[in-house]
């Protein structure tokens, strides 16, 4: 016979093994979808007003603040994409324009599963849309404008 | 007798000495005349034979006295003095050798020594000019004229005695634009744009791309119209609509009249460069995660719960990465209806907003809208999946009773989120709410609204940062509103009977008034371009020399590689102008553009696919047979810009459309004048010559 304890552990190993499994899962299906990925500068201009500079900015944005600036040739991470900006981590952290970046090699992609499109399962378990659950009044009235066409759905659901 | 003999002796003397004169004034005369030909070769042939790597166009060194003379010259006519003098010494500064040469073979030739010099002067009158051009009060440097040039001669007997001999000329010359007002503010315009007369114009959706946002050759013969509507000066999206209106952009236009649904290309996350993807004009945040939660409800079981949208692209690709968001689609009444009538596999022949790789902001007029897929799902306000996870368009199969249907299926356990928490029932009306407003469906927007993303893609409510009070916020919600088809801002003055964009002919004075052009070849009976351009002596090894506007009266090819000196244009009056090879400014004037016109025809390339074509492009007609650009073979790059009465003429046309790189040349988005009078049109003025002077006696 066992004593209490074990018993315990083993009753309490069982009640947790479903848990352990779900974890499991949900690590085995853990995607890092902010991939950092390597890029090179091409192509900057060496006319005014570039001068053969990529400007690096404190955020995606023209009016952002300037941080420094890369040059044709250099090889910067790419951590993420914001629009028509890149966030890159070095060889200084901040945005480019992304037009001189061309994306070289997926040299830091750590799964393969990153070389290849999102299915939705992946894209929908890992968002969270609850952060930005504000002005849901205004979206809905959005959506509405969008509808330009009305649809006849009597007509469209009639047997 | 002596008295006589004496009288006669000078007789013969006085009339050697005035025969001498004679002669000596002639032989001044026919080398004054000489220097003035070499005058009027410097005018015309000395700012195009300059290679500058900084002017980047034909214009003559800087700081010269022609520099001097051009810049006189480029002012508005009002800006004119009655009289305004220019040296012109034949020798000045950097000047070519070739010119250096024939002055001295002509010095040489006439046998003069130091006993003579020469000097040079143009002389710009302002009574000389008229004031030419389409639009002379909005572009106002147009002109045409004649310059008088004179050529002094003064005769040096000794140090303190010399004699000067003026003799005058005049040279014709006409400064025009290669510029067309209105049309050439717009990157692309197509007069009609419409491919049906139907409520749904999806004809254009033709373009095959795969999972990634990638072009996809072997699905579909269509390839995309990809737009750059700045000229690569990367102008980032602005709030107002003032900014797109003023800025070196070049504005769309897709004219009709009712709306057509473009569908966006799918690209994704990890294609960051894909070459024909627009997951730009959707919200993503840097995690790429795009769901943004549109309604919220209370389920009694589970608490507060959010349905979020996400947005994604078309593509017809088969993989399970791509089939995922069509599954979710497809499931519905309308979904399957909308997927297997093939209306979203295939995305837009355009990318007006340019691709994944470079996307290209711009506002887009017309009744036009982006079409792309709409996945809903269901959470708790936790983050936990509610029940269902993805809200499917409920299946339907016929011949199923109407209420049966409802039934069932509002009433599936999985939906009881659903009911409890948005107050769904088994009744019609909610069984239309939840297709109409919660569901998984085909979703459409207006074009203009992934201006919002382009500028702020992480926030879910970017449109929302354009001002309510601001005219660009109507474009951004509403495809269809007063001023979809109006002409923008400034550019609307400038020819106050046409209001709106509707009718091309309403602008065709810019592009076919014939007297802006310098040189007119009757070529009926010959269709090589070259040929008759080689000729006129307007070509020379490929080289095209016309400083100005050249008309042929019939339809012509130019099948050779063609390098334009300068700006300038070449108009056919009717019927068709066919590019074969690359057209392109030749060395160091990349900032030259040649106008390709056809007034009654249709503008076809038929280029090598590597060929370059730095053009702006009209087809006009006033009939409909015509005014097309027709891509039987595209250039790899067209610089420029294209205007039109149509692209396309069905969706059969469509489904083997060859796009190309459309590139906008930024000078062409020049405003017109304002309360100074002056158009900063300047960079392509063209300026013709006339080749010979005319004496004036």
């Amino acid at each position: 016979m066992k004593p209490v304890y074990l018993r315990n552990i083993s009753r309490d190993f069982l009640l947790m093994l479903p848990l352990i499994l779900l974890l499991a899962a949900v690590q085995a299906n853990a995607v890092e979808l902010n991939v950092a990925r390597q890029g090179e500068v091409k192509n900057v201009p060496l006319q005014a007003p570039y001068n053969g500079c990529l400007i690096v900015r404190e955020g995606p944005g023209m009016d952002s603040p300037v941080k420094g600036h890369v040059v044709n040739g250099d090889t910067v991470t790419i951590e993420a994409t914001s629009g028509s900006w890149y966030k890159i981590s070095s060889p200084l952290s901040g945005y480019v324009w992304s037009s001189y970046v061309t994306v070289t090699e997926n040299q830091t992609v750590d799964t393969n599963t990153m070389t290849k499109p999102l299915d939705l399962g992946t894209i929908v378990n890992n968002a969270n849309p609850e952060t930005r659950d504000q002005k849901l009044p205004e979206r809905q009235q959005l959506l509405e404008k969008n509808r330009v066409i009305e649809i006849d759905i009597d007509q469209e659901i009639a047997p | 007798m002596f008295l006589f003999a004496l009288g006669y002796s000078r007789f013969l003397s006085y009339q050697s000495d005035a025969a001498d004169k004679i002669g000596k004034k002639q032989k001044l005369s026919e080398f004054a005349s000489a220097l003035a030909t070499l005058s009027v070769h410097k005018l015309k042939y000395s700012a195009q034979l300059t290679n500058s790597t900084t002017a980047r166009r034909a214009w003559p060194e800087a700081g010269s006295a022609m520099a001097r003379l051009y810049d006189y010259l480029s002012q508005p006519l009002s800006k004119f003095e009655s009289a305004k003098h220019f040296p012109l010494p034949l020798l000045d500064g950097d000047d070519t050798s070739h010119l250096s040469m024939l002055l001295a073979q002509l010095w040489q030739t006439a046998g003069y020594g130091d006993e003579l010099k020469e000097a040079i002067t143009v002389t710009v009158m302002r009574d000389d000019f008229i004031q030419t051009g389409a639009a002379p009060e909005a572009y106002t440097r147009n002109k045409s004229g004649n310059l008088r040039i004179t050529v002094s001669l003064t005769i040096i007997h000794s140090e303190t005695f010399s004699t000067t001999l003026d003799f005058n000329y005049s040279c014709p010359v006409r400064i025009a634009t290669a510029h067309v007002p209105v049309l050439s503010k717009y990157n692309l315009y197509i007069e009609n744009a419409r491919l049906n007369s139907g409520e749904y114009d999806a004809g254009y959706n033709q373009v095959s791309v795969d999972s990634f946002g990638n072009f996809a050759d072997t699905r579909s013969k269509a390839r995309a119209l990809v737009l750059n509507n700045d000229g690569n000066l990367n102008l980032p999206v602005k709030l107002e609509f003032r900014n797109f209106v003023e800025d070196a952009r070049g504005l769309v236009y897709l004219g009709g009249d009712a709306s057509i649904f473009l569908n966006l290309a799918r690209s994704d996350a990890v294609a960051l460069n894909s070459e024909s993807g627009e997951g730009f004009q959707f919200f993503r945040r840097l995690n790429f995660d795009g769901l943004y939660p549109v309604y919220d409800g209370n389920s009694a079981e589970n608490g507060r719960m959010l349905i979020s949208f996400l947005d994604q692209g078309v593509s017809d690709d088969t993989d399970e990465r791509n089939l995922s968001f069509y599954r979710r689609i497809e499931s519905g009444f309308f979904g399957v209806k909308q997927v297997q009538e093939g209306r979203l596999r295939y995305s837009s022949i355009f990318r007006l907003f340019g691709v994944q790789a470079r996307p290209s902001p711009t506002l887009v007029q017309g009744n036009i809208l982006s079409q792309y897929l709409t996945i809903a799902i269901m959470k708790r306000d936790d983050g936990r999946p509610g029940r269902p996870l993805y809200l499917d368009n409920l299946s339907y199969s016929a011949p199923m009773l109407p209420d049966a249907y409802y039934y069932n299926c509002i009433n599936l356990p999985e939906y009881t989120d659903l009911q409890t928490a948005f107050g769904l029932d088994n009744s019609l009306d909610s069984y239309k709410q939840y297709v109409t407003r919660y569901s998984s469906r085909v979703n459409h927007r207006p074009y203009n609204q992934g201006l919002g993303f382009m500028h702020t893609q992480t926030n879910p409510d970017a449109v929302a940062l354009f001002p309510e009070s601001d005219l660009l916020n109507r474009f951004v919600t509403s495809s269809a509103h007063d001023a979809t088809h109006k002409v923008p801002g400034v550019f609307a003055e400038i020819y106050p009977d046409a209001a709106d964009l509707k009718m091309m002919s309403a602008f065709a004075k810019g592009f076919a008034d014939e007297a802006m052009a310098s040189y007119h070849i009757d070529n009926s009976e010959e269709p090589d371009a070259m040929k008759l351009l080689k000729q006129q002596g307007l070509l020379s090894q490929n080289r095209l020399v016309a400083d100005g506007w050249v008309r042929f009266s019939s339809a012509t090819t130019i099948n050779r590689r063609l390098e334009y000196m300068s700006s300038a244009g070449i108009v056919v009056e009717n019927g068709d102008l066919t590019i074969e090879a690359p057209v392109a400014p030749a060395g160091f004037r990349d900032d030259c553009l040649l106008y390709l016109v056809a007034l009654n025809g249709n503008v076809v390339f038929k280029t090598p696919p590597d060929a370059k074509v730095q053009a702006a492009v009209i087809a006009f007609s006033e009939t409909t047979d015509h005014g097309r650009v027709v891509f039987i073979a595209p250039p790899a790059e067209l610089r420029g810009a294209l205007a039109m009465k149509k692209l396309v003429r069905n969706s059969s046309e469509a489904e083997t459309f060859q796009g190309t790189s459309l590139v906008y040349f930024p000078a062409l988005a020049v405003k017109p004048a304002g309360s100074d009078g002056v158009s900063q049109d300047a960079q392509l003025l063209t300026f013709s010559f006339g080749q010979q002077p005319q004496e004036i006696r």
